[in-house]
């Protein structure tokens, strides 16, 4: 059970290293200051309990409720750089996604700046000990990961001694409907079905969401259908059952469709994820109670 | 009584008719009848308003003051249909975007007659036939008009308006860019057509000389009305001529009766 | 003519059944029945924009003339993005192609106004007036996009290059019956557009209202391509080349010139469709990505074998 992405942890600690080494130049320690442009980062620093150091956020950093009433610097994505330099921070932080010229320019403007990766379990690890040593406080990040990495074990033993002798569920996953769009083999989404002990239909597919044939999937014929649309108003229109040809697949026969689970808990690579893993396991293992199909299933 | 009622269906006339374009007037109170079986020949210089007369005769412009009538109808009372059926229009030259074939082109002629959905009955193959054979085009049929000389093509026009069967045709300078030979064929054809099958022809015509060969009567125009209207003799009159086209015309009559023009010097 | 039909015959057969006879299997009558909408949708289409071409070519005497030339497509684009931005989701899955679809009526309509302002409208000042109506549908457009969420963007974005996966059939059979409705009107003027290509003039002289015969072939031409445009998206490519093709392969004589485009539109799209589906399979690729790519090089060759009988 090696994920692909811990082979390449190494490339992240390396650059990390170098940040941290300039922060460590920048910083007074007498006050921190963090923006966050990410919604995963945002939560990751408070649920670290450094919500007190936030001193800015994107439009899209809606959680924990707390952070309501943190100054907005712009939308995710789509920072605007001259509040972020009103606002004075110490350190930037943002996910791998934003443009590296912008990046650039504050730390010309002496601001310390974190492009954190964002997709995969260990770059998440690696994410919070490094917003925890730039806002001084290490021990809160190291505490938090291994809360986490003992839930995660916890979780991966429970899935495991549960699908002993049992066929893993496979299950289909739907980010959007029009175009299908699904999480392939490089998705945090995909180590998430897998760390719930689902089996991803799409795991086989290298890249990350990619646009799927419909009638790919309704060949796979998967046992369990996840919708985990972006905005959860989506997923309300995908509206399974007047698709074309899908009301022959076992998944819509059995009502096999998860849609419970809030899709913030299993899109935003952030200290969700778990309670998302943890929900879909849960789900998982009752749908394979309820459909026991023993591990003689000849697809396995 | 029925030789009257057919005489009426040929006839055409304008009253008092003021016609333009948008602020520009072209046409000013200007009556004209061209009795059934009548050939009529429109001259004057360029400007005087030949064409103009020619579209309001045939109701694609319609006239600010006054009133068209085919055969005795007032033209806003007849139907397109019905007026196509009644009324053929030669225009100076047509739009080709697409390269059908003469024989597309002739059938078009036939639309006032068909239904849009419907193939071409028949009688209607018929009366296409007739009109390529009446322009000495049956050979061309199948060729697209686009590789044609500008006298066949013309020719062919002159065909998809004979194919309407009208008994009124327009012409608007059918011979505008014919050679001599090609010139005199068609107006031949037509002069034909109007003593044989007593065809109400309106022509317009720069050659004075064709006109004054083709057409029993001429209507001479100047700046928009009416500068002299009768038989040849009358209107091509030296005095008139030089008035209206500012330019000496000497004519010279020959033994058969029959006129000659010829510009003079200045 | 028999031939266009027995392409289009040949594409039901050729194009899906690659994968052997066992998709008649009846654990994949699934699949089958996704294969047959879409099929059906591409049919649809194809025709559609095919024979919408023909007309708006002849209306407007402009061999550059597609479905999309008086600002329907950006028309359609933004009534599609007011919709997405307007939680069009949330009204199910038929609100994006009813706002295309009303896009697309709305914007001739008002083409159709702009160049009709006191006069006749002539062919040029419709062109004009939908290429300016057309630049600023798309400023709004940009304007939409830039201030919407990533999510909604990408919707847009994969509408503007054409889908033909079909999830409700109500879809289909709703731009079905506006096609065929347009079909209906389009026959019985079908001789009426050979004399409106010669000009109004002629057209005037064989017994036809010009201005009246154009608002009728305008409006059914968009009802076509808005029917289009609400099943799959914008699809480019197939109105502007499958209307010259034809007319390679028929002539310009209308009455043969619609029926052949409409079937050589349904047979091209179903079978470059077709091709889409295998190419990159399972990832889908969006259809109108691949009308040009496959169908360029098939309609120069067409083209330049029919050289002499298509615009002069």
């Amino acid at each position: 059970m090696s994920p692909p992405f811990l082979s390449r942890g190494r490339r992240f600690v390396i650059p990390l290293c170098a940040w941290l080494g300039l922060f460590a130049c920048l910083s007074r320690a007498d006050e921190i200051r963090i923006i966050s442009l990410s919604p995963s980062l945002t939560e990751l620093i408070c649920d670290m309990g450094l919500t007190g150091l936030l001193a800015g956020r994107s439009s899209a950093c809606d959680y924990p409720p707390s952070v309501v009433s943190v100054p907005v610097v712009g939308d995710f994505g789509r920072p605007n750089w001259e509040r972020i330099i009103q606002l004075r921070p110490t350190v930037v932080v943002a996910t791998d996604l934003e443009r590296p010229a912008m990046m650039r320019r504050l730390r010309e403007e002496g601001i310390a700046t974190l492009l954190l990766p964002c997709e995969g379990w260990e770059p998440l690890l690696a994410a919070a000990r490094a917003i925890a040593e730039a806002a001084g406080q290490s021990q809160a990040g190291e505490e938090w990961v291994s809360r986490m990495q003992s839930r995660r074990e916890s979780l991966q033993q429970r899935v495991s001694s549960f699908y002993a002798g049992r066929a893993r569920p496979r299950v289909y996953a739907e980010v959007w409907g029009r175009p299908l769009t699904t999480p392939a083999r490089d998705t945090f989404l995909s180590d998430v079905i897998t760390l719930a002990g689902g089996d991803n239909v799409a795991a086989s597919l290298s890249g990350k969401y990619v646009h799927i044939s419909a009638e790919w999937v309704v060949r796979q014929d998967p046992d369990v259908i996840l919708l985990a649309y972006m905005l959860e108003s989506g997923a309300a229109a995908a509206n399974l059952k007047a698709r074309v040809g899908w009301a022959s697949m076992r998944a819509m026969r059995d009502g096999s469709i998860c849609q419970s689970i809030p899709p913030d808990h299993l899109l935003r690579p952030g200290p969700r994820l778990m309670d998302g893993a943890e929900a879909l396991a849960e789900w998982l293992m009752q749908w394979s109670q309820t459909f026991d199909r023993g591990s003689d299933d000849p697809r396995n | 009584m029925v030789e009257n009622r057919k005489a009426e269906a040929g006839m055409l006339e304008a009253v008092q008719v003021c016609a333009g374009y948008d602020a520009r007037a072209v046409l000013r109170d200007v009556s004209v009848v061209a009795g059934a079986g009548e050939m009529l020949g429109l001259i004057g210089p360029n400007g005087s308003g030949k064409t103009t007369l020619l579209r309001v005769l045939s109701g694609f412009l319609p006239c600010r003051s006054g009133q068209v009538k085919v055969a005795g109808r007032a033209l806003d009372r007849v139907s397109r249909r019905e007026l196509a059926r009644a009324l053929a229009f030669v225009p100076q030259a047509i739009e080709m975007p697409v390269a059908y074939t003469v024989e597309d082109v002739v059938a078009m002629g036939r639309t006032p007659y068909v239904p849009g959905w419907a193939p071409l009955s028949a009688r209607d193959r018929e009366v296409v036939r007739g009109a390529l054979a009446a322009m000495d085009l049956e050979a061309l049929a199948e060729r697209p008009m686009n590789e044609l000389s500008a006298g066949e093509r013309q020719r062919a026009v002159v065909a998809m308006a004979l194919a309407q069967e009208p008994r009124i045709l327009l012409l608007d300078e059918p011979v505008a860019h014919l050679d001599i030979q090609h010139a005199w064929k068609l107006m031949e054809t037509v002069s034909r057509m109007n003593r044989e099958q007593e065809l109400t022809v309106v022509v317009s015509l720069h050659d004075l000389n064709l006109a004054a060969r083709f057409c029993p009567r001429l209507l001479l125009l100047d700046g928009g009305g009416i500068a002299a209207s009768g038989t040849c003799a009358q209107v091509l009159d030296e005095e008139i001529l030089r008035r209206v086209y500012r330019h000496p015309i000497e004519t010279i009559r020959r033994e058969d009766g029959s006129l000659i023009l010829v510009p003079g010097a200045k | 003519m028999l031939s266009a039909l027995v392409v289009a015959a040949s594409v039901f057969l050729g194009e899906g059944w690659r994968n052997p006879p066992a998709l008649f299997a009846p654990e994949q009558a699934g699949v089958l029945a996704m294969r047959l909408w879409r099929v059906g949708a591409g049919v649809l289409v194809g025709a559609a924009l095919g024979a919408a071409g023909v007309v708006l070519q002849s209306v407007l005497r402009n061999p550059l003339a597609e479905p999309y030339v008086l600002g329907l497509s950006s028309g359609a684009a933004l009534g599609t993005a007011l919709c997405i931005i307007g939680g069009g989701a949330l009204a199910g899955a038929l609100a994006l192609p009813i706002g295309g679809f009303a896009g697309a009526l709305a914007s001739l309509a008002i083409v159709y106004a702009l160049a009709s302002a006191g006069r006749r409208t002539m062919p040029h000042t419709l062109i004009l007036a939908g290429v300016v109506w057309s630049s600023l549908c798309g400023s709004l457009l940009m304007f939409l996009v830039s201030q919407s969420s990533a999510e909604g963007l990408h919707a847009i974005l994969w509408w503007f290059l054409g889908d033909l996966q079909v999830f409700d059939p109500r879809l289909v059979l709703g731009g079905a019956v506006f096609v065929l409705v347009s079909l209906g009107l389009l026959v019985p003027r079908l001789r009426h557009m050979n004399a409106l290509m010669l000009g109004d003039e002629v057209a005037g002289h064989v017994g036809l209202n010009p201005e009246s015969e154009r608002r009728w072939l305008l409006a059914i031409a968009a009802l076509m391509a808005g029917a289009a445009v609400a099943v799959s998206g914008l699809i480019a490519f197939v109105g502007l080349t499958v209307p010259h093709a034809a007319r390679a392969l028929v002539g310009p004589d209308h009455r043969r010139l619609v029926p052949a485009a409409a079937l050589l539109g349904a047979a091209f799209l179903t079978c470059v469709d077709g091709f889409g589906r295998i190419v990159l399979y399972p990832i889908e690729v969006p259809v109108g990505v691949f009308t040009a790519i496959i169908g360029a090089p098939f309609f120069l060759i067409l083209l330049r074998r029919g050289q002499k009988r298509v615009w002069s």
